[in-house]
């Protein structure tokens, strides 16, 4: 009896062995291929498939903002882009079932006019900011505004109901002083009041307590 | 003989025995099966990240080396359209450029046409508008292939519809012309409203097809 219990436990043992070898094969081509795509495209574990998650890809390019995001089922999305007074820009898209894109944000100077490239995986659009003055004054000192970059520090889970700013672009305290000498009282106040940029992303539920607290603050 | 008695009910009373070597194999399997469960777990675990990542990375993947293969790259900037492109071997293809007499569907004759080799290879689609002009270039691995340049009357200027049908990464029959792209120009009609003609209109139309054994 004993002797027949072993074989049997032998043989389980080994057709085990045997599963676990071609596993790890498996796994190994597969880990293989995820580090190679990871190092592109960060790492994005969807633990809890109804809330969003975003990670931040670096670009070593401080004009190019690229995140990975992932969009849960079943939602309808806002998307709202907006350079200082210039008005705001926007469209939305529903989301049946869940996915991941890239939401990318490219900055660009020409002559005469600073120019953001949205794209995301819905499609894309350029939105330029023509106001002479301000745009020269931007771009001399493009380097020292702040910047208040969607999981700049990690990855970052976030409600439905709550809106994802994605880029925040701000005018700091010690530039005002020069701002005020450089271009007129009209474009100064709407620098200062204003985000010079701004991309944010959110359900029409979260853009309308969004809003409603920017009133409140406002008053 | 109560002496006799108690001992044959010890013998029917004593516990069944398990040999140590048994308890060590039912240790080992154990510890073979529930690694082949982590296992698994894992491989679960990296197969829904491979598919987010696979679906942002847009690589192209040729599962039939005998049919095309195409796939939209995600834009970097606004308006651009990059495609990887596999052409397969046995047929003589060439990528063919339209600007006129575009429909929803089908082909017309091209503006012009540039042989194209098998293999995998990069396509671009680039329209620039000047003041006065419009370029449209189709570039093949970043070195122009087709270049038309047209006068801005051209397009109205307006607006257009379409753009590429490659999207995912997806094979095609290799009998079949691979639309790469297709966009038509608006108009303003007799009501000064905006929209795509029915029928033939202006606009940008790119394809690979086989060439055909004699030029007509």
């Amino acid at each position: 009896m004993t002797r027949i219990l072993n074989t049997l436990l032998i043989l389980v043992i080994v057709i085990g062995m045997v599963t676990w070898v071609r596993q790890r094969q498996s796994i190994g081509h597969q880990e293989r291929e995820y580090q190679r795509l990871a190092a592109n495209y960060g790492v994005l574990d969807v633990q809890d498939s109804k809330k969003f998650l975003v990670t931040r890809i670096d670009t070593d390019d401080p004009m190019h903002f690229l995140w990975r995001v992932y969009y849960p089922a079943k939602i309808s999305i806002l998307e709202r882009e907006s350079f200082a007074d210039s008005g705001k820009s926007g469209g939305s898209f529903t989301n049946i079932a869940a996915r991941e894109q890239l939401f990318r944000i490219r900055i660009e100077f020409t002559d005469t006019a600073i120019r953001a490239h949205i794209l995301d995986g819905s499609g894309g659009s350029l939105l330029s900011y023509n106001r002479a003055q301000s745009t020269d004054f931007l771009k001399a000192h493009w380097q020292d505004l702040e910047f208040d970059v969607l999981a700049a520090d990690g990855t970052r889970k976030f409600d439905t109901d709550e809106v994802l700013p994605f880029l925040r672009v701000r005018l700091p305290d010690d530039l005002i002083e020069e701002l005020d000498r450089s271009v007129s009282t009209k474009i100064a106040e709407s620098l200062k009041r204003e985000p010079i940029f701004e991309s944010l992303r959110g359900t029409p539920e979260a853009f309308e307590q969004w809003d409603r607290l920017a009133r409140e603050n406002a008053l | 003989m109560s002496h006799f008695g108690s001992e044959t009910k010890t013998q029917r009373r004593r516990k069944p025995q398990v040999a140590l070597s048994t308890i060590l194999l039912v240790v080992a399997a154990c510890a073979v099966w529930f690694s082949i469960y982590r296992n698994d777990q894992r491989f679960q675990s990296l197969s829904s990240q491979l598919r987010g990542l696979k679906a942002v990375s847009r690589e192209l993947t040729v599962l039939d080396p005998n049919q095309f293969a195409a796939v939209k790259k995600i834009p970097t900037r606004f308006g651009e359209c990059i495609m990887e492109v596999y052409v397969p071997r046995g047929a003589q293809y060439e990528i063919c450029l339209a600007l006129d007499d575009i429909d929803e569907s089908g082909f017309v004759q091209p503006v012009s046409r540039a042989p194209i080799s098998a293999g995998e290879q990069s396509i671009e689609i680039r329209y620039e508008k000047e003041p006065d002009e419009s370029t449209v270039m189709v570039l093949r691995n970043g070195e122009v292939a087709m270049q038309q340049t047209r006068a801005k009357n051209w397009e109205p200027r307006v607006g257009s519809s379409g753009s590429s049908p490659i999207d995912a990464c997806k094979q095609y029959h290799p009998d079949e012309p691979l639309t790469l792209f297709r966009k038509r120009f608006m108009v303003t009609n007799a009501k000064r409203r905006l929209n795509v003609p029915k029928g033939p209109a202006k606009g940008i139309l790119v394809w690979i097809v086989k060439q055909s054994s004699s030029d007509d």
